[in-house]
């Protein structure tokens, strides 16, 4: 069972396509780097594999859950993490921690703890996109979906990831590839 | 457990962005109760709700789609919470901002003149009605936004006549069943919400 599948998934806004069809199948564990020709389209992509906007045409199944039908569900398989910078609201780290453990339910110490581990993996990734990121693993995602992620912390991300799936937009041919092609340490 | 846990978290992240909303809210509500005149019951009654509703509407418009909560939005939608869960955590903080305001209000008004309990009630739940009103608002855009606005202005307008042609306990409940009904369909435009 693929865990992220778009079938000629697009976006629109009335009349106007603003993505094109996206068709696209990945597996559990599996990475891809999907390049998109703006970072609007990229933005949207992400959302829509993420199961938070929906396309206008076509379908797009997580864990063959439909997000329009079982959100809740779906949003128990994502982790979803956007371009700009979360804890700008949050006066710590912490704090930030502890509100997503409360969103997602989790006991707030033991997120904390996993939290501070993650981010200790993540040396060298800029505090606006490690936070978001850290925040986005403590739920312990099956699928992580990157927004436009910086090529130069590929290393770092990946080996944070895990095992888990991963789906990330691009604009560049070049920060695609830097993605697909990391080698991630064991 | 875990609800009231989620809940407690968005109302707290969000009042404490709002902390100086509320601040306003509160001096200017002090303040309309200080110049305000107190010889006239019912236009003592109609300057309290028409200045709670703007304080609400404002508030409420404030909550999506300006820009303000960007990154806390794209967080709580990506959380596994249903559309009725979020729209209740939302919902409380400009209620929590407005009732701080009427309670200025009222305490600034006793020192003048005995509130009058029909009274406060009216305007706490006329003034929670026009606010969850105007949240419908804050998740549309264009005419509908437009009407949902004018809506929310008309729901104290009309609790306020219907006050003064039959009795206030009429127009509470009224307006409790108004703001019920706004809750919902709050709930369920945000479980349809585009982030987009």
């Amino acid at each position: 069972m693929a865990l992220l599948e778009m079938r000629e998934a697009a976006y629109a806004r009335g009349a106007r396509a603003i993505t094109t069809p996206v068709t696209l199948t990945l597996g559990e564990g599996e990475r891809l780097a999907y390049t998109c020709d703006s970072e609007t389209q990229a933005q949207i992509v992400a959302l829509m594999a993420a199961g938070l906007a929906r396309p206008a045409s076509g379908s797009v199944f997580i864990a063959a859950f439909d997000p329009c039908i079982q959100p809740v569900q779906v949003k128990r398989i994502v982790g979803y993490v956007p371009h700009e910078a979360v804890p700008h609201d949050f006066p710590s780290f912490t704090r930030y921690v502890e509100f997503r453990a409360a969103l997602w339910g989790l006991p707030r110490a033991e997120s904390i703890v996993r939290a501070r581990a993650l981010l200790a993996r993540l040396d060298g990734v800029h505090e606006a996109f490690a936070y978001p990121l850290a925040g986005a693993l403590i739920a312990q995602p099956r699928l992580l979906v990157l927004d436009r992620p910086q090529a130069a912390y590929a290393q770092q991300i990946l080996e944070a990831s895990g095992s888990c799936a991963i789906f990330s937009t691009h604009t560049s041919e070049r920060e695609a590839r830097a993605f697909v092609n990391v080698h991630v340490s064991a | 457990m875990k609800r009231s846990a989620a809940t407690v978290a968005i109302v707290t992240a969000r009042l404490t962005k709002e902390r100086r909303v509320l601040l306003l809210a509160v001096a200017a509500c002090a303040l309309l109760a200080y110049v305000q005149r107190y010889d006239d019951a019912w236009a003592r009654l109609a300057g309290c709700l028409v200045f709670g509703t703007l304080i609400g509407i404002a508030v409420a418009l404030l909550q999506r789609g300006a820009g303000r909560f960007r990154e806390l939005e794209l967080c709580e939608q990506s959380a596994p919470l249903f559309g009725r869960e979020l729209a209740r955590a939302t919902a409380l903080v400009p209620c929590i901002i407005v009732t701080f305001a009427l309670t200025a209000y009222w305490i600034v008004s006793a020192v003048y003149l005995r509130p009058n309990a029909p009274a406060v009630a009216l305007t706490a739940v006329a003034v929670y009605a026009g606010t969850l009103v105007a949240l419908c608002a804050g998740v549309r855009s264009g005419a509908p936004r437009v009407l949902y606005i004018a809506m929310a202005c008309a729901v104290p307008a009309l609790a306020f006549l219907v006050a003064v042609a039959l009795t206030p306990i009429v127009s509470v409940a009224a307006c409790a069943a108004a703001a019920f009904v706004a809750l919902r369909q709050y709930g369920e435009a945000l479980a349809r919400y585009d982030p987009i």
